[in-house]
């Protein structure tokens, strides 16, 4: 084994070492402490801001639907209410809070998948089935509204194509019933559950300070004392007919960020509620005419259009060129956003935080599934992992010693840089 | 070789979950299936993390150009007899990602499918669906015949959430209620 | 602070530096650099004005130029779990396609280093002082020209 040695390098790659792939992640390390972190993204690249450009605006819907398979409904309202902007489109009361419960629906699921997620990533596997199994109360009545239980293909340009009867509302309200239940246990259990607070509180922790400089979204930025949420800063849908709290929480750790999307949760029920019991009459769409004729009057415009998707602020840019297919059209997704906050939360963590600090901005699994850990053994353990292994790695080495004191973390020097890299000083 | 083959032929596939640029519609579908209601489990359907324990191979996404490398390698540590199954549409033709420039057109363009599983994405019913017709189709008649026993349960809306879930909150549930497959104990490294 | 307030603080905080400004009907403000030198100048008054939330950066190749949109926010009034309504502004730059290079603002909002990364990627815009200008989305042995550039998109009709 090699000394330790201040800022050993370890490469991480995406598959294990010995398929000898380029890394895409290297940590700095010092013992079991990370000092630095340099990230190297291999995104599910698709080329889908290159294919959209040839589809007319209602292709792209389905196209742009398919970014993600956990916030689909996301991607479609962010595209059409940016082209229903672009044709002046007003869409009908009715159908803006048809896609708010979508968009609560979705952002509860979301949620929950993530709480089982975290809960396997510090092995905790009680909770993933338990959260997964909850989650079903949802998926079913997105299924039956929608007759999906993904890619809901609600949207379209102008408002929504399927409508709610009173079955459905009646089936919502005890779905949110049975769920309100379900949340309350996780409330009440979850942030005092002793492996919990082991591996979240204190663990990655961003200071508001550092969450604006990086322009941190979503639930991330919430939890550390960034109040951001598009539904109350640029509202849309339904959003400025219903009452709901944007959670904020100070700490900035882990934990903090698992109060506050569980409390989410329990924000969403309560808009839900509110959208299933005063949803008005109404058309659902803006205009009667099919959207081929409304899109032959697009102007020479282009729009910015923001939305709270369950990781965060999500947004579309669209340009329009008088022709039916847009001339540009460019998204960022709120993961790539909170990614520098990884980085930097990394650094003063141990190796064996690397899965739950990576998990904690709720970022793709396509994404996590791509990262590899390899080490000099210089910590005094295996020297090649993959994400499971490490997961498997963190998941002991807490066994072995509870609960330990954070490292410190003096000024490290960091450097002015993208937030993609960090020097020892 | 005798003894591999008896312990392959005995307990249920194991499978290996690979995601090669799919939107994570079809992944989460699948690893619902390993959740309560579905439980695959039960079945004695196992999720590997190894290619080398894998009996089928799960693949979904369109094959971005970055997995495609991969996804051969994958498939090439994997032992024989081995299967592969296409799940949703962007891993059996490509779907709405076809004409993208990183990617291509499904999974068969990189290594060879045995079962395409349609929908977009998939359902945890159709990927045990698949399953099934899989090995049947392999010649693997008795584990198609024993999994399907079982299937009733799930597509006969049969068996309650809440049952689905075990009585004391600490149970953990990595063990099937049946009674042991033979072999699936001590797995042989399985290196041809 | 309404968008036009917000507006007229900005046109006198900008007056030197700006050729044009706008607001649109949905009450995003819009900037247009006169020159790209300007940029980091720029993008310091809008931080002196509070306003410290990068949404993204955009690239969209024009015929002769590449227009890059650094899209911001001014945060609402947070108060107990109620949000009051933000400000969107966009601050447009033009680089000429036979030179496209643009100066990085990571040293004041280092948020904006994936970003510039995605530009240099996808519309090969160059920004020679980026601290870090390794490939973000594109694999490394990609051969190819910037995808989002006009002679490189295979649209079909």
């Amino acid at each position: 084994m090699s000394e330790q040695s201040a800022g050993t390098e370890i490469p991480v790659g995406p598959q294990h070492p010995s398929l000898k792939e380029p890394a895409n992640f290297t940590l700095n390390v010092d013992g079991e402490v990370i000092t630095g972190a340099e990230m190297k993204l291999s995104y599910n690249h698709r080329g889908i801001e290159q294919a959209v450009l040839s589809k007319s605006y209602i292709e792209a819907i389905y196209l742009l639907e398919r970014i993600c398979g956990i916030c689909s409904h996301a991607h479609t309202s962010a595209f059409t209410q940016g082209v229903e902007e672009l044709l002046d489109l007003e869409v009908p009361p009715r159908a803006r809070y048809i896609r708010t419960l979508i968009g609560e629906l979705e952002r509860i699921h979301s949620h929950m998948l993530w709480l089982g997620v975290a809960g396997h990533e510090i092995g905790f596997d009680t909770l993933w089935q338990y959260a997964w199994r909850d989650r079903e109360i949802v998926m079913d009545l997105l299924e039956e509204i929608t007759g999906n239980r993904v890619h809901y293909s609600i949207n379209t340009i102008g408002g929504v194509r399927q409508d709610l009867n009173d079955d459905y509302r009646e089936a919502i309200l005890d779905g949110m019933d049975d769920l309100e239940e379900r949340i309350d246990f996780y409330r009440n259990t979850v942030p005092n559950e002793e492996t919990v607070r082991m591996r979240c509180e204190g663990v990655g922790v961003v200071s508001e300070e550092l969450a604006r400089e990086y322009c941190a979204v979503g639930a991330v930025g919430r939890a550390s004392g960034v109040p951001t949420d598009v539904r109350k800063d640029a509202p849309y849908a339904a959003y400025d007919d219903v009452d709901f709290d944007v959670i904020t929480d100070d700490r900035g750790d882990l934990l903090a960020r698992t109060v506050v999307r569980i409390e989410e949760i329990a924000q969403a029920i309560r808009i839900i509620r509110q959208v299933a019991e005063r949803i008005p009459e109404g058309d659902l769409k803006a205009s009667a005419k099919p959207p081929q004729a409304l899109l032959a009057q697009v102007p020479e415009e282009d729009v910015v259009s923001r939305y709270e998707a369950p990781r965060g602020e999500l947004v579309h840019y669209v340009r329009a060129d008088g022709t039916d297919t847009p001339a540009r059209v460019h998204i960022r997704v709120p993961t790539l956003a909170n990614w520098p906050t990884v980085v930097e939360s990394l650094k003063g963590s141990y190796i064996a935080d690397t899965p739950i600090v990576v998990a904690g901005i709720d970022p793709c699994i396509s994404c996590t599934s791509r990262i590899g850990v390899e080490t000099d053994g210089s910590h005094g353990g295996e020297n090649a992992f993959d994400l499971d292994e490490l997961r498997e790695y963190g998941i002991e080495w807490y066994d072995e010693r509870g609960n330990v004191d954070r490292p410190s973390t003096e000024d490290d020097g960091r450097t002015v840089a993208d937030g993609t890299e960090g020097e020892r000083p | 070789m005798g003894r591999i083959i008896d312990w392959a032929r005995n307990r249920s596939p194991w499978i290996l979950h690979l995601n090669c640029g799919s939107c994570n519609g079809c992944d989460i579908e699948t690893l619902d299936a390993l959740m309560p209601r579905y439980d695959i489990e039960r079945f004695g359907i196992q999720k590997k993390d190894t290619p080398r324990h894998a009996d089928i191979l799960v693949a979904t996404g369109p094959v971005t150009k970055q997995m495609a490398p991969r996804l051969e390698r994958i498939y090439e540590q994997m032992p024989e007899p081995k299967l592969v199954i296409a799940a949703g549409s962007c891993a059996s033709t490509g779907g709405v990602f076809h004409d993208c420039y990183n990617c291509h057109e499904g999974v068969d363009d990189v290594i060879p499918v045995d079962m395409y599983l349609p929908g977009c994405p998939i359902s945890p019913e159709t990927l045990i669906d698949g399953i099934v017709k899989l090995l049947e189709e392999s010649g693997q008649d008795a584990k198609a015949e024993r999994l399907a026993e079982k299937k009733p349960e799930i597509v006969e809306e049969g068996t309650p959430i809440d049952e689905a879930v075990p009585k004391e909150p600490d149970a953990d549930r990595t063990e099937t209620d049946d009674a042991p497959q033979e072999g699936a104990d001590e797995p042989e490294p399985v290196e041809v | 602070m309404n968008p036009n307030q917000l507006k007229s603080d900005l046109d006198e905080r900008l007056e030197d530096v700006i050729a044009a400004s706008g607001k649109r009907e949905d009450g995003r403000l819009e900037f247009v650099l006169a020159d790209r030198a300007d940029l980091p100048d720029g993008v310091s008054r809008i931080r002196d004005a509070g306003i410290t939330h990068l949404i993204t950066i955009t690239g969209v190749d024009g015929d002769e130029e590449i227009e890059i949109l650094y899209h911001f926010l001014k945060y609402g009034e947070y108060d107990d779990g109620d949000l009051s309504e933000g400000i969107e502004l966009t601050l447009r730059a033009i680089v000429p396609k036979e030179d496209p290079t643009i100066g990085t603002i990571t040293d004041q909002i280092p948020a904006a280093g994936l970003y510039e990364r995605e530009l240099m990627d996808m519309l090969g815009v160059e920004v020679p002082d980026h601290p870090n200008p390794e490939k973000l989305l594109l694999p490394d042995d990609y051969d190819g020209g910037p995808p989002l550039r006009a002679e490189n998109l295979e649209v079909s009709d």
